[in-house]
């Protein structure tokens, strides 16, 4: 019986994570038999599957974006307090995500890394400092 | 089941022609069996994949983008010709202005001629039309469809004669040929609508917010003259983007236009109350809905450039509420 489907036949077993699947939720796009959850997963991770997505979001422009377009203005550079992390976390979250089905390099991602990287540390070393004063202060006072 | 090659990933050529919006872009690719279209429209890309075994036809139309374009580029030039004094009275902000609006014009103007004249193409199969966005310009359609054609040989071969009495029955009995419907379908861009008007807005703010930051005149005659132009150039375009395309396409715009000056009416009433102008009675919020910032203080030539504004702003609106009332 199908994993998903209690009352149907099962037509095929997944390749990956051995479910039995029936033809409803089988999906035989690349040359093994996969369940609708291995397929999507695959997907993710630049298997056979991206040969069937839609629309891939690119997470390194977005990301990079999110460190520049504040960091060109001298008012919005305060931004960057928030959106550096974010960005850092957002592209580390989807490191191994493919951005493109076309080639692409990967030095928009390395470069967003650098830079969300980069602006964080100042932002937490600048912390730090600030803290620091205040504390020598405080302890001095 | 496919066969093993389908693992490998697929390798990609590009074909020529790309095609460059407000936020968007497009390319073509090519696979050993599939034609891809890729549209891009901020961070997102999307695509659209045709089988060169599936492919019936690639029907290229033509267009008049090269004139629209040719046009809008004009215009804009002519606006700096009219805002700049000749001979420039040493470096004031109406010749900077000026001179700004001429390099623009006459370098878009100089593009739009070298990339010669305008075409839209539609790639079908059985089952669906997909508009390639990348092929805009006839001289690159033309060389990329030379490549996507002979791909496309290469796939299917042409029919035996044995072949073909197969593939259309016997002699006898032949099939009645099905009319074709008539109209292509575009595929408009995604959400092209909304990077027009996140566009528009960020390019008049962050022009605002530079004259605002280089002159410490607060909505005086700079970011007033500056804003005006670049309105005048995103509102012209958009018109005349508008009156050349298909009723979808149509429509977008038409939405762009209106949730664009709907965005800047707030934005602008917003900025009327934290300024404090509704205490000092200077300005009112239908002038500063259609950019008229301070009407009283403009010179002929601005006043000018800002009638002819609020005209286009007018016409826009009508243009967006025939389309939209013809859409419903």
């Amino acid at each position: 019986m199908c994993f998903r489907h209690g009352t149907r036949r099962a037509q095929v077993v997944c390749a990956r994570c051995g479910r039995f699947a029936c033809e409803l939720c089988a999906v035989d796009a690349a040359d093994e038999p996969l369940c609708a959850e291995c397929f999507g997963h695959d997907v993710g991770l630049g298997g056979p599957g991206l040969r069937y997505v839609s629309h891939l979001v690119q997470y390194d422009s977005l990301c990079l974006w999110m460190v520049l377009l504040p960091a060109l203005g001298l008012v919005t550079a305060g931004f960057t307090l928030f959106t550096a992390p974010f960005a850092l976390a957002l592209m580390l979250f989807h490191w191994r995500r493919p951005m493109s089905v076309l080639p692409r390099s990967a030095l928009r991602r390395w470069l967003a890394v650098l830079m969300a990287g980069g602006v964080t540390l100042a932002w937490f070393g600048l912390l730090a400092w600030l803290i620091h004063r205040l504390v020598t202060e405080w302890m001095a006072a | 089941m496919a066969e093993a090659s389908q693992r490998d990933p697929p390798r990609y050529r590009r074909l020529p022609g790309r095609w460059y919006g407000v936020a968007t872009k497009a390319s073509v690719w090519l696979a050993p069996d599939h034609l891809l279209v890729v549209e891009r429209a901020w961070f997102v890309e999307h695509y659209w994949r045709l089988r060169l075994r599936d492919i019936e036809s690639v029907v290229l139309q033509r267009t008049r983008a090269r004139e629209i374009g040719a046009a809008t580029a004009a215009l804009v030039l002519a606006a700096g010709l009219a805002l700049a004094p000749w001979p420039p009275a040493g470096l004031e902000l109406r010749t900077a202005l000026g001179g700004l609006a001429v390099a623009i014009g006459a370098m878009a103007l100089v593009i739009e001629l070298a990339r010669g004249a305008g075409c839209a193409v539609t790639v079908r199969t059985r089952t669906t039309s997909v508009r390639v966005r990348a092929w805009s310009r006839r001289r690159a359609a033309r060389r990329g469809m030379e490549q996507l054609c002979e791909a496309i040989a290469a796939v299917q071969p042409p029919l035996t004669a044995e072949q073909f009495a197969a593939e259309r029955g016997t002699e006898a009995d032949p099939e009645p040929v099905q009319p074709r419907p008539p109209a292509l379908p575009p595929v408009a861009p995604p959400r092209a609508w909304a990077g027009t008007v996140a566009a528009l807005l960020a390019v008049e703010g962050a022009v605002a917010a530079g004259a605002l930051a280089l002159e410490k005149i607060a909505f005086a005659f700079a970011p007033l003259a500056v804003t005006a132009i670049l309105i005048l150039i995103g509102a012209v375009n958009t018109l005349v983007k508008s009156m050349g395309r298909r009723a979808a396409e149509l429509r977008q715009w038409a939405v762009a236009v209106i949730v664009y000056w709907g965005a800047r009416g707030v934005a602008m009433y917003a900025i009327w109350l934290v300024a404090g102008w509704r205490e000092s009675g200077q300005g009112d919020v239908p002038a500063l809905w259609l950019g008229i910032w301070s009407w009283r203080s403009a010179d002929v030539a601005v006043q000018a450039l800002l009638g002819a504004i609020a005209a286009v702003s007018v016409l826009m609106a009508v243009l967006g509420g025939l389309a939209v009332h013809r859409a419903k």
